[in-house]
């Protein structure tokens, strides 16, 4: 029951109470009827037993015209008719219906009903003296009228409880459209889609939580953009002192070359690279880490590629190590964000440059199932550390200066985006190098 | 070459300044961009160094406004903003370079110069003056093979010369492109480094046209 659908939920009580009424109202309507039936026929009884009383005096008098009347009166030999009995003075009878039992019916000579075993009795003293009127209708007379009654009262009822089952599940159907509805454009609401919910006309219950959602969804943009913002400016509060302090630290690094203390100016100068580095993997942690707030456009990444393979081969060191090849080159879509991307591929070509060996090609191959591999040279990794490299702060040489974050920053955004990154060594059809394959999915 | 510097936060400026000075190159400093404004118009640079956060605007503008007019200025950016949007956004503004902070100050240097070089068609990385050979990129001078040393700023009155190497250059483009405002410079100095020049790389190598100031040798 718990997890059932709110539309099974709401049929269910609703066909087990309409249900529960109809018995009710059923059971009502049949004890109604028994009672109403009862009397009509008691009436009746009582009614044919007054019709008998005037002529019962004449009739004892002149048997054979009585005989005659009760004939007109009751002319039937049917076992479920009225039947009727004349009981003389001394209980014999005096005249009887054609479909009466010839013996008395065993009935105290009372005027009113009596019930006995097979007859309901109506006895009534007639006008002659010591004369009683019994008209007896036959219990199987009855109890069939009363079958009867009841079941042309329950029978449609009960006919149309599948139908109303079928009335109600469209109805509750068609009055949770508008719930369908907004769940469906709640639904559609994450990370990449923030946008307002549109006024679908809906009822006055479901209004006010349309109104919450959007308060919600602006709310929520506008702390994306607050971080966004924040990340930013971040960059370049964080970003700025760190050159500043680098550049300083290198002219006084170049003006103490020869003396006893140039090693340890080379170290700090070393040091302050690290740490702007660090601050850079985690200003890019921070951005792709959270996963929400990723914004789905179609971006090639073969722009992408570009202007980072351009800045790449500038630096000293790359170059024309850099080469990219591309079994697509007309266009490399991918659902995403330009900048997350980009900081995908940024931090897995510098991890070729840093970790790669310095005098073998880094390798870009797109390729047209969707994936993206690098290759660089070096020594074999062992499957131990390849599956460690993705989680935060590992790395796998001690050779550079890395945070240990780009690989969990690529293999995080990979994921938001529904691809997968994966690390390879040796290269396949190598004995030696490292490849990290990217996988993207079809574009929606 | 006289470069243009647009930086504020003190500490980097300086240092740029320092390092970019120490490498034969005349700079001015500024930390605004009002005053770099009126730097850019009526000084003939050879390079801009643009920071993109400035107090009283955003470099990018700047160089929008530049390019606009017309000026071909080579220009790198030295920015905090990394990402792929903010340097696509910076070279359709018209830089040709972009560096991300922190920096090394030699990797300035050489963008500065690559930047330079594609720009003054010194692309050809090796120039032959006579017996003199030129390695652009690495400052290396030959005269009949044999590397000869040059200090900073002779190699920069070369750099001069070579960036128009069938013209005459005056002496006053050679000051400009050599000292920054405020610099002190002797009468004599152009001459003085010229005269260097020529006793280390041959009498010819460069040549004085009189009344009107020298071009290399040939």
């Amino acid at each position: 029951m718990a997890n059932r659908s709110l539309v099974s939920r709401l049929i269910w009580l609703l066909c087990s109470s309409m249900a529960a009424l109809w018995l009710l109202g059923s059971v009502t309507a049949g004890m109604l009827t028994v009672f109403e039936i009862n009397e009509r026929l008691d009436n009746a009884i009582e009614e044919v037993a007054q019709r008998l009383l005037p002529a019962t005096y004449d009739a004892v008098q002149q048997p054979q015209a009585m005989q005659q009347m009760v004939r007109q009166l009751v002319a039937t030999t049917d076992p479920k008719a009225l039947a009727y009995q004349i009981i003389g003075p001394i209980g014999e009878i005096a005249m009887r219906s054609d479909n009466a039992p010839e013996t008395p019916f065993q009935v105290p000579r009372q005027a009113g009903f009596h019930d006995i075993p097979r007859y309901r009795v109506y006895a009534q003293p007639a006008a002659a003296d010591g004369y009683f009127i019994e008209v007896a209708e036959p219990a199987v007379h009855r109890s069939e009228a009363l079958w009867r009654a009841v079941g042309l009262t329950l029978g449609p009822l009960l006919l149309f409880l599948p139908l109303s089952w079928f009335l109600i599940r469209w109805a509750v159907f068609r009055g949770m459209r508008s719930l369908d509805q907004l769940r469906s454009e709640i639904g559609r609401r994450d990370g990449s889609n923030l946008s307002q919910i549109p006024d679908m006309g809906l009822p006055t219950e479901l209004a006010p939580i349309l109104a919450a959602v959007n308060r919600l969804l602006e709310r929520l943009g506008r702390a994306l953009a607050a971080e966004r913002q924040f990340a930013a400016n971040s960059a370049h509060e964080l970003r700025t002192p760190i050159a500043a302090v680098l550049a300083q630290m290198q002219l006084l690094s170049a003006q103490l070359a020869g003396t006893q203390h140039a090693e340890r100016a080379g170290r700090i100068v070393n040091q302050i690279k690290g740490l702007g580095s660090l601050a850079e993997k985690l200003l890019q942690l921070s951005r792709t880490g959270a996963g929400i707030g990723m914004q789905q456009d179609p971006v090639d990444i073969l722009t992408v590629l570009q202007v980072l393979v351009d800045e790449f081969r500038r630096l000293e060191g790359v170059g024309d190590r850099l080469v990219v090849t591309a079994e697509c080159r007309d266009e490399f879509i991918v659902q995403g964000e330009l900048d997350i991307l980009g900081i995908t591929l940024r931090n897995l070509i510098e991890n070729a440059v840093r970790y790669g060996a310095p005098d073998e090609p880094i390798e870009i191959v797109i390729e047209r199932g969707r994936q993206i591999r690098l290759l660089n040279g070096g020594a074999v990794i062992s499957s131990e550390t390849l599956d460690a490299l993705k989680k935060p702060f590992v790395r796998g040489s001690s050779v550079g200066a890395g945070g240990g974050l780009g690989l969990a920053i690529v293999d995080s955004v990979m994921h938001q985006i529904g691809g997968s990154l994966t690390l390879i060594s040796p290269v396949m059809g190598r004995g030696s190098g490292f490849e990290a394959r990217l996988v993207f999915p079809e574009p929606t | 070459m006289r470069v243009l510097l647009i930086e504020d936060e003190p500490h980097l400026g300086s240092a740029v300044q320092e390092h970019v000075r120490a490498a034969g190159h005349a700079v001015d400093w500024f930390e605004r961009l009002e005053p770099a404004e009126h730097a850019v118009r009526t000084v003939s640079y050879d390079a801009l160094l643009l920071d993109l956060h400035l107090p009283d605007g955003r470099g990018l503008d700047f160089l929008r406004k530049l390019r606009r007019r017309g000026d071909a200025l080579p220009v790198v950016i030295l920015t905090a903003r990394d990402l792929v949007s903010d340097r696509i956004e910076g070279l359709k503004a018209g830089a040709d370079d972009y560096i991300v902070k922190p920096f090394d100050l030699d990797e300035v240097i050489a963008r500065l110069e690559a930047v330079s070089r594609r720009y003054f068609g010194k692309s050809v990385p090796v120039v032959q003056v006579g017996p003199v050979e030129l390695e652009w990129e690495s400052k290396v001078a030959r005269l009949d093979g044999r590397p000869v040393e040059l200090s900073a700023r002779e190699w920069a009155v070369i750099e001069v010369l070579g960036r128009r190497p069938q013209s005459t250059v005056s002496k006053e483009q050679i000051e400009d492109a050599l000292y920054a405002f405020g610099e002190e410079i002797e009468s004599n100095t152009i001459e003085v480094y010229v005269s260097r020049i020529r006793r280390k790389l041959g009498r010819d190598f460069i040549r004085t046209i009189r009344g009107l100031g020298y071009r290399l040798g040939d």
